[in-house]
């Protein structure tokens, strides 16, 4: 019998894919990108590539919290809330709309607020899960199986890992104007190796924590 | 530690890989075909699709090696340590078989192991065809139901495989012409005409991986 529960089991399973799978070309592009032998014609091209498949990480990112807390309702949790609990869509359903912004709008105004505001929901996300979960867990406020407050854990970690690549990785964008206004120069193509090499840590970071989710959502260990 | 959820982790994982990396081929397939790009770029283009391509294909083999593994874990499949050594054995060498076509990419020794890889798909989904039969009939060497329907599922991946091999077989003369002679409206609509035909294939593959997936997940429930 197919179930809601088994529904959102395969969500979470293919949001994953077209995160960690999808970031194979995402990072393996930016090598590229900084591959003095390509032409900016070519580098350009790859942008777009990059650009293209970058929305289903970034989009995975926003929908594993709230299909992970589905299939939490799913294991009895919330049930306090009731139907309540799908409220939990509506701030996600905000952020897809400030990340969809800072993408489209990139370099404008506009673009900038929608920066702002998508950062702010990073920050209340991160609190949230470290945060807000310890509170729940350690004063018993509801229950919460060990696994269910590493997975919180390791998410947040993931999304500081997130803040880590766009910060990181800043640099990048002004390098890259340079480059298409001013052609290649030594400067600039070291701004470019710079900003790759800075975001690698961060990258690996997210793909180990990614990992990690998996393992614990797949072994539900308890400690 | 537990076995079975670390082989299950793996086996996630090469979906993942599988999967979510075809999404970066596909796309950049399309601006290969781009007759607005300069020759160069298309070409590097298709040298990161090469590559990023080669991370599906590697998935597409370790997944059966470790499936069988969890099959042997659960006792769903063949009992013998011996028989699943065998079994990795002769897909590692088959993972060098397709690592080492790549890097001959063009040569004599590449175009041969091309066709000693095609003639060992053809072999394996036969074999794979035969024990899901035989599985089917006398409950060996497979004795659960959604086991022996996920393996025909990613025989028909296989078979997909196949048929992007065969309809991608003009692009790539296509290709050869675009480098010697330059565009012509001839060669333009011989390589998109091969892309497209090939897209029915690309779409087989995350449709009966996908369905494998389902099965995978959903099967404790389904059957």
């Amino acid at each position: 019998m197919i179930d809601s529960q088994l529904i959102w089991l395969i969500l979470h399973v293919f949001i994953l894919v077209y995160w960690l799978g999808a970031d194979i070309t995402v990072f393996y592009g930016s090598t590229q990108l900084i591959n003095k032998k390509n032409s900016i014609e070519t580098r350009l091209a790859i942008i777009k590539i990059i650009s293209f498949v970058n929305w289903f990480p970034n989009i995975a990112n926003i929908l594993i919290f709230p299909v992970g807390v589905m299939l939490l309702v799913g294991l009895g949790y919330f049930s306090e809330l009731g139907n309540f609990i799908f409220l939990v869509w509506v701030p996600f359903f905000l952020w897809f709309f400030f990340i969809t912004g800072s993408i489209t709008q990139r370099g404008t105004l506009v673009g900038k607020v929608y920066v702002f505001l998508d950062t702010v929901m990073r920050v209340i996300l991160i609190l949230f899960v470290f945060v807000g979960s310890s509170l729940l867990y350690f004063f018993e406020i509801i229950f919460i199986q060990d696994w269910v407050l590493l997975k919180f854990y390791i998410y947040g970690t993931v999304l500081i890992c997130g803040f880590g690549i766009r910060f990181s990785f800043s640099g990048f964008a002004p390098a890259f104007q340079r480059l298409i206004e001013n052609g290649s120069t030594i400067e600039i193509e070291n701004k470019l190796r710079a900003s790759v090499s800075r975001v690698k840590p961060w990258v690996l970071a997210l793909w180990i924590g990614l990992v990690l989710l998996s393992y614990v959502g797949i072994s539900k260990p308890g400690f | 530690m537990d076995w079975h959820n670390f082989w299950l982790l793996l086996h996630l994982l090469t979906f993942v890989y599988w999967v979510g990396a075809d999404l970066g081929v596909f796309y950049s397939a399309r601006l290969v075909v781009n007759s607005k790009y300069s020759f160069e770029t298309r070409l590097q283009v298709l040298k990161l699709l090469g590559w990023v391509d080669m991370i599906p294909r590697y998935m597409l083999l370790l997944t059966f090696p470790i499936g069988l593994t969890l099959s042997y874990l659960v006792n769903s499949g063949p009992q013998s340590i011996i028989l699943l050594m065998v079994v990795f054995l002769v897909f590692f060498l088959w993972i060098f078989l397709v690592f080492k076509i790549h890097k001959e990419d063009g040569s004599l020794l590449g175009l041969r192991l091309v066709k000693f890889d095609l003639f060992f798909r053809l072999l394996f989904i036969i074999l794979l065809f035969l024990l899901c039969l035989l599985s089917i009939i006398i409950k060996f060497p497979f004795n659960q139901e959604w086991l022996i329907i996920k393996i025909i599922l990613f025989s028909c991946t296989i078979i997909c495989g196949v048929g992007i091999r065969i309809t991608f077989k003009p692009f790539i003369e296509a290709f050869k012409e675009l480098s010697l002679h330059g565009s012509s409206a001839n060669v333009e609509e011989k390589m998109k005409r091969s892309l497209n035909h090939a897209v029915p294939f690309v779409i087989g593959i995350w449709v009966f991986a996908g369905l494998a997936a389902f099965i995978g997940l959903s099967h404790e429930r389904l059957f």
